[in-house]
């Protein structure tokens, strides 16, 4: 759950009003940068698992010096690249 | 019905009225009341018609929103979806910090509403008040309690259930392969109408307001600037928030003292040259990476919004007090002009994003219920963001309504009803210059937001279908981008801004039609209470298919007589077609006319069979045992 901090009534409304102009000016942008750096980590994922996917890029050596920094990440890539996508998620997904 | 509006006014008095009179034999009330003493007094000056002013409306809408979602929305969502606070969200399902990671409810509310909010609200009361404003307001407000809500909540709730699956997806799942194969189809030509739509209103208000072009040529480099200083020098975000809104007032400023050139330099609207660099600034945008230019530019674009909607509000409710009347009659004809149609169905697609949009489902199912952090965050975000989306259509029919009888059919005219309903609030006539301008980069900026994420959209989309193929230089980024712009400019050339309007409003509260069905059909597979969704869905259906095939039937009338004789003249159908008739003559009016026509046969097609398969597929799970568990 996100954490609900303390405070008093004022407290709560400063805080619900900077959230709502936080999400009304810059959480899309935050969330495009993101989605830029989860297709970078997806190059990046692929680079190194390629060999095992069928279409090699590094060669072993350097996938395998590399995989330790990929392998955190491989069941939430994974889940990522094969979730079900289309147009509508291109809009604004 | 007269209630009595105070007017109130300070002036001062002086109780002494006879100065020769010495202060002996004075009482002791006018000892106080001195020439030397100034006392201010309120006093009833005359009593004002609540309903003479937008005061009326804006506060009755208000009062619905607000019953709206503490009654029916609380209602709906404990006794149809019985939201779970403990049950975990695909937020916390699939947390991967970069599409799904749950976030505070007051966030996504602001998103979801920065992101709903589009020219729809502000354009869709002008051409309603064709029959009147009491009909456009009694639409928002039905809209309002009954339908737009229902969609934007009910979309985001069925994702948040269903693993955060975007509308394509969900669809595929509730209708099958062919209906959302269909339905991909559609969103092509809606997003094609979009653009044309935005396209249209944009041009003509710049031709209207020239330094709106040049405050958004500086939104466009602050946007450049805000984005290198978020995201490689990595200034804090309100020293930055604080650079933006600095460069947006110089941007507004600027607009204001280079007001250049006049309306009709660069062409009659819609006509007009100033699609050239606008297309350009589009392109551009469309090609650049998102963080880049797109989302920073939205990002101060959403300091136009709030202000924006903020001072109209404030502008309908002090009314009462500043005097501003509503010019528009309340209830003119039920049958409007032939190209608009009858009230049923051209109102009810006429005011878009105000009341209930199809757009917003994309935007519900897309990212928004990736970071629901917990089912009881639905109702605000949803429903809460969509109310807000109505308080923004129902100022906005307050600036239209203040304008004089038949100057609603102009986009740029919404500019005049603005600032005539806010400059009381800030001295009158001598902001109104600088007003006008902000107002005007107002629209531009909510335009051309949208307008950059579809252009991107094009390119990704062409790309994927083209590319590999025969055809594969039209999945070039290029020329990908360059075609979704170009290609709405054929609907542009229909000169027609209300026809186009409609045709974008019917596709538009179509595909809101579609998600409401699509979470009736869900609701009704687990045997629980539908027909809060169904009903509404149904409704949209088959009144945006009426005014669909309306228009279609217009633009075939046009392309079958593409000249008429009017007043002893030869003119073309639309009259606004004049100067491609004196381009290209008779036939370039019959081919431009021909192109919506068949765009608008197919779109209607499209929606019959779609309403077929959802017949369908509720016969399909009417015939399928109750299930178990939801």
């Amino acid at each position: 759950m996100v954490e609900e901090k303390a405070g008093g009534l004022l407290g709560k409304l400063r805080r619900a009003i900077g959230e709502t102009m936080y999400g009304a000016a810059l959480h899309g942008q935050v969330s495009a940068v993101l989605k830029t750096r989860m297709y970078i980590e997806h190059m990046f994922i692929l680079m190194i698992l390629g060999d095992m996917l069928g279409f090699p890029i590094l060669p072993p050596y350097y996938s395998l010096r590399l995989l330790p920094y990929a392998v955190p990440n491989v069941q939430t890539w994974k889940h990522r690249f094969y979730r079900e996508r289309d147009f509508t998620d291109v809009i604004y997904g | 019905m007269r209630i009595s509006g105070l007017r109130y006014r300070h002036f001062a008095e002086s109780t002494d009225s006879n100065p020769d009179k010495g202060t002996k034999g004075r009482d002791t009330a006018d000892k106080a009341h001195s020439t030397k003493f100034i006392k201010y007094k309120y006093r009833h000056v005359e009593n004002a018609m609540v309903f003479d002013t937008p005061f009326g409306i804006t506060a009755i809408g208000i009062v619905v929103f607000l019953l709206t979602y503490w009654g029916y929305s609380r209602w709906v969502d404990r006794r149809v979806w019985a939201p779970d606070p403990k049950r975990p969200t695909p937020a916390h399902m699939y947390m991967d910090g970069v599409e799904f990671f749950p976030v505070s409810r007051y966030v996504l509310y602001g998103f979801q509403w920065n992101s709903i909010a589009a020219l729809g609200p502000i354009l869709g009361p002008g051409i309603a008040l064709t029959f009147g404003w009491l009909p456009a307001f009694l639409w928002i407000i039905f809209a309002a309690l009954l339908i737009g809500w229902v969609q934007d909540y009910s979309a985001m709730f069925l994702s948040v259930r269903k693993e955060g699956r975007s509308f394509g997806p969900l669809a595929y799942e509730m209708l099958g392969p062919t209906p959302r194969r269909l339905l991909l189809g559609f969103l092509l030509f809606y997003l094609l109408l979009i653009n044309a739509a935005f396209l249209f209103v944009v041009a003509t208000v710049i031709d209207a307001f020239a330094g709106a072009f040049w405050t958004l040529v500086v939104l466009v480099i602050a946007a450049l600037i805000t984005g290198h200083l978020l995201f490689r020098v990595r200034m804090p975000v309100v020293q930055v928030t604080l650079i933006a809104v600095v460069l947006l007032a110089i941007g507004v400023a600027i607009g204001v003292i280079f007001n250049w050139p006049p309306p009709g330099t660069l062409g009659t609207a819609p006509y007009t040259l100033w699609y050239v660099p606008l297309i350009a600034l589009l392109v551009a945008g469309a090609l650049l990476p998102m963080p880049r230019l797109v989302t920073p530019m939205n990002y101060i674009a959403y300091y136009t919004l709030f202000p924006a909607v903020l001072m109209l509000a404030a502008g309908a409710l002090a009314s009462i007090f500043t005097g501003i009347k509503i010019q528009i009659p309340a209830f003119t004809s039920f049958f409007g002009p032939f190209g608009t149609g009858p009230l049923w169905p051209a109102l009810f697609v006429s005011i878009a994003c105000g009341a209930i949009s199809g757009w917003h489902s994309l935007v519900s199912t897309g990212l928004t219920s990736k970071q629901i952090d917990a089912e009881t965050d639905v109702r605000p975000v949803g429903a809460g963001a969509m109310l807000s989306e109505n308080l923004v259509g129902l100022t906005a029919l307050a600036a239209w309504i203040v304008l004089a009888p038949g100057t609603a059919t102009v986009p740029a005219n919404f500019v005049k009803g603005a600032v005539t309903l806010v400059s009381p609030l800030f001295g009158g006539e001598a902001v109104a210059p600088a007003l006008s301008i902000f107002y005007a980069s107002y629209m531009a900026g909510m335009a051309v937001t949208i307008l950059t994420i579809l252009g991107r959209f094009w390119r990704v989309t062409m790309a994927e279908v083209f590319s590999g193929t025969s055809l594969s230089f039209l999945g070039n980024r290029y020329v990908a981008t360059v075609l979704g712009f170009v290609l709405p400019v054929a609907f542009v050339l229909t000169g027609s801004w209300i026809n186009i309007w409609l045709y974008f409003g019917g596709t538009n509260q179509l595909l809101a039609g579609f998600a409401l069905l699509i979470v009736g059909l869900y609701l009704f597979s687990l045997r629980k209470f539908h027909w809060y969704s169904t009903i509404p869905g149904i409704f949209m259906m088959i009144t945006t298919l009426a005014a669909i095939a309306w228009q279609t039937i217009v633009f075939a009338t046009a392309t079958a007589t593409p000249v008429v004789i009017r007043d002893g003249r030869t003119v073309p159908f639309f009259p606004q077609q004049g100067p491609l008739l004196q381009l290209g003559g008779p036939a370039a009016v019959a081919g431009v006319n021909a192109f919506s026509t068949v765009m608008g046969a197919i779109m209607f097609v499209i929606g019959v069979m779609m309403a077929i398969y959802f017949l369908r597929a509720f016969a399909r799970y009417a015939r399928q045992p109750q299930p178990s568990q939801a």
